[in-house]
């Protein structure tokens, strides 16, 4: 408790005061320490008031600090850099196993794809038939023509001149 | 601390409320500038000093006197634009003191001749500038420091020579 006396040696006032000054002085001291009840009454009210406003005041810096933790200036680029990372996930799952109607590179370059692969593997397939079809005479001709591809296809050789029989 | 906290105020929370009251218009807008004052004191400077309490409380209490006092003027010059004429509510006297200026009754003509020239300093403070009067009241009744007052005022340490001197001058001539 800070006691009056203690509370009146703090306070240093000038050297040099007019009687005037120390009447007015002494007037305002008395005036002070006889305050009317109704008014001391009225000031501990708000003394506690004023405790109970900043304790609240306290309490509402210290929830809003912690709930505004999202308004830092580094969430947005946190968000971003989440979304790209997704984003690249996302398209590596795709790309591995997803149906082509999912698939996001796209529908017309997947089916673009699909159809050479399967004239591809159409051709292939006609080649072989063709072979197969051959006979005997036919495939010896085929070799001897291969043979001869082979041959021009050397460095420096002269195609082979074929028997006219053959 | 709350409670040290809690005894600084009640040791302080008369005078402030005396002085503000020579300034602000009654006694509910002084009592709002002292609350004012000692929220914003217990809120943001609790764990400060114990020494440091008063300067700085002070200090607050002239910023939110002179916010208040910014605030009554601009509604004033409003509703004189306006038009409006409504009353500020005063619940006491001209500066709310009436009934403890002295006790007297033994004899009324000593009482009388004391009261007038108590109201008289008492008026003559009142009517000083703002500046000067509180010049006066920080440094001259609360005795703080020139640097304190002039921290406390917002304006240098040399305008409080001068305020203070100008103050002193005038309550002289008055008293």
């Amino acid at each position: 408790m800070i006691t009056k006396s203690a509370d009146k040696t703090s306070r240093v006032r000038p050297a040099t005061v007019t009687v005037t000054e120390q009447q007015l002085l002494a007037l305002l001291d008395e005036q002070a320490e006889a305050l009317p009840e109704s008014l001391t009454d009225q000031l501990a009210q708000r003394r506690a008031a004023a405790f109970v406003q900043a304790m609240a005041d306290t309490d509402t810096r210290r929830t809003s600090t912690s709930a505004t933790w999202y308004s830092r200036p580094l969430l947005p680029v946190g968000v971003t850099a989440c979304l790209i990372l997704a984003s690249v996930i996302w398209l590596i799952q795709a790309g591995k196993g997803a149906p082509a109607g999912t698939h996001p590179l796209g529908h017309d370059t997947v089916a673009l794809a699909q159809v050479e692969a399967q004239v591809e593997a159409q051709q292939q397939l006609d080649d072989m038939m063709a072979l197969a079809a051959l006979d005997e005479d036919e495939w010896d001709i085929l070799q001897q023509l291969e043979f001869a591809y082979w041959l021009s296809e050397l460095p420096n050789a002269n195609p082979p001149v074929l028997d006219k029989a053959g | 601390m709350t409670a040290r906290l809690n005894d600084f105020l009640i040791s302080v929370e008369r005078r402030a409320f005396r002085m503000v009251r020579l300034a602000a218009a009654n006694d509910e807008d002084a009592l709002d500038v002292v609350q004012e004052a000692m929220t914003r004191l217990i809120s943001h400077y609790r764990d400060r000093e114990e020494a440091e309490w008063r300067p700085l409380f002070f200090r607050i209490l002239q910023h939110c006197l002179a916010d208040s006092l910014r605030q009554q003027r601009k509604q004033r010059r409003w509703m004189f634009w306006s038009g409006s004429q409504t009353d500020v509510p005063d619940t006491g006297s001209a500066d709310g003191m009436d009934g403890y200026l002295g006790d007297y009754r033994d004899e009324p003509d000593q009482a009388l001749a004391s009261s007038r020239q108590q109201q008289a300093l008492i008026n003559a403070i009142e009517t000083l500038p703002f500046q000067q009067q509180q010049c006066f009241l920080l440094r001259c009744w609360e005795g703080l420091s020139v640097r304190e007052t002039a921290d406390a005022l917002n304006i240098s340490e040399g305008s409080v020579k001068t305020h203070l001197s100008r103050a002193r001058q005038k309550l002289n001539e008055m008293g």
